[in-house]
């Protein structure tokens, strides 16, 4: 049974609608089956809590002043994936506004935030990072020899 | 520094090359090809590998991705690897890395989680090491799914890795 940790989805969040998730240096793969770069899938894993994936809503920014680089702001080094609302669906999450206030270190995106709540197996977070387009690159080992 | 103890040797590195040795420090067992160090802290942001002789290049690629990595996310707010995970992820490494494997990428997840993984030659291979320090295995096959496993990295997944692990050493043809 699926735990969606008390949330229920937001009808008003669009299928098409663009999910931000952040990226840490390091998580991004090149997939040679793919012909791509893409999130490594544990970067789709729900946070350290457990219930929920952090997101941010992409159309939510530009009324709040804000663009898509914002969500890495005082992140250096970090990178962004897009996720579709409609393909976090098909894959049994609900998508929902969780917009941040009083946090203890506050962001610019704080009011855009949202989450992808329910459980994601290893395969969910696989079909989740194959789906996703980088939009903005986290830092990367750079190989030497 | 800290020795973390090696599990028994598999004759994993191909007959062209001799074992490599343990260097350094008069307690090595000298029947043990290699040994892991790993820093007193239980956080450590740095790996260290000793070899006698020649290391593989595969082996010294991956500790230096391996330290890129603990080094680039150890202020992001990420639960720490612990050096069991990391011990696990090296034993792994050391057990499997052939001559000619491509170096694999490894990535952090934020509840302290290292997956090692490759995505080439019609195969994606992740091993997934958890924060207790089980290790996952998934391998999928794009050209047969139905040959895609996912389980225990145990006997059975240990040889379905070396198995998968020979196809992506092949040299391009």
């Amino acid at each position: 049974m699926t735990d969606y940790a008390g949330f229920e989805d937001d009808p008003t969040i669009l299928a098409e609608d663009q999910l931000l998730r952040r990226l840490r240096p390091g998580q991004l793969v090149h997939d040679g089956n793919l012909g791509r770069d893409r999130p490594s899938s544990i970067s789709m894993s729900n946070d350290q809590e457990g219930l929920v994936m952090s997101i941010y809503l992409e159309k939510e920014l530009p009324s709040k002043g804000l663009t898509t680089g914002d969500v890495v702001s005082g992140h250096p080094g970090y990178g962004i994936a897009a996720l579709k609302a409609d393909f976090c669906r098909k894959e049994e999450q609900r998508v929902a506004r969780d917009p941040v206030s009083n946090s203890p270190r506050p962001h610019p995106c704080d009011p855009a935030h949202g989450v992808v709540a329910g459980t994601k197996k290893e395969s969910r977070q696989r079909h989740l990072a194959r789906s996703a387009l980088v939009l903005l690159e986290p830092a990367r080992y750079q190989q030497s020899r | 520094m800290t020795y973390v103890d090696a599990l028994p040797r598999l004759p994993l590195w191909g007959s062209r090359r001799s074992q490599p040795r343990i260097d350094s420090a008069s307690s090595v067992d000298p029947t043990q090809a290699h040994q892991e160090l790993l820093s007193d802290d239980p956080e450590p942001t740095r790996i260290e590998i000793k070899v006698h002789g020649e290391a593989p290049a595969e082996l010294k690629s991956s500790v230096r991705q391996l330290n890129w990595l603990l080094n680039a996310n150890s202020c992001s707010g990420l639960l720490p690897v612990t050096v069991p995970v990391l011990s696990t992820a090296l034993k792994i490494l050391i057990q499997t890395l052939q001559e000619s494997t491509p170096t694999p990428h490894f990535a952090l997840s934020t509840e302290g989680s290292l997956q090692i993984e490759w995505h080439e030659a019609g195969y994606d291979v992740e091993i997934r090491v958890d924060k207790q320090a089980t290790a996952h295995l998934f391998i999928g096959d794009f050209n047969v799914p139905s040959n895609d496993w996912e389980g225990l990295l145990d006997f059975e997944g240990r040889s379905r890795l070396l198995q998968v692990i020979q196809e992506l050493s092949k040299p391009e043809e």
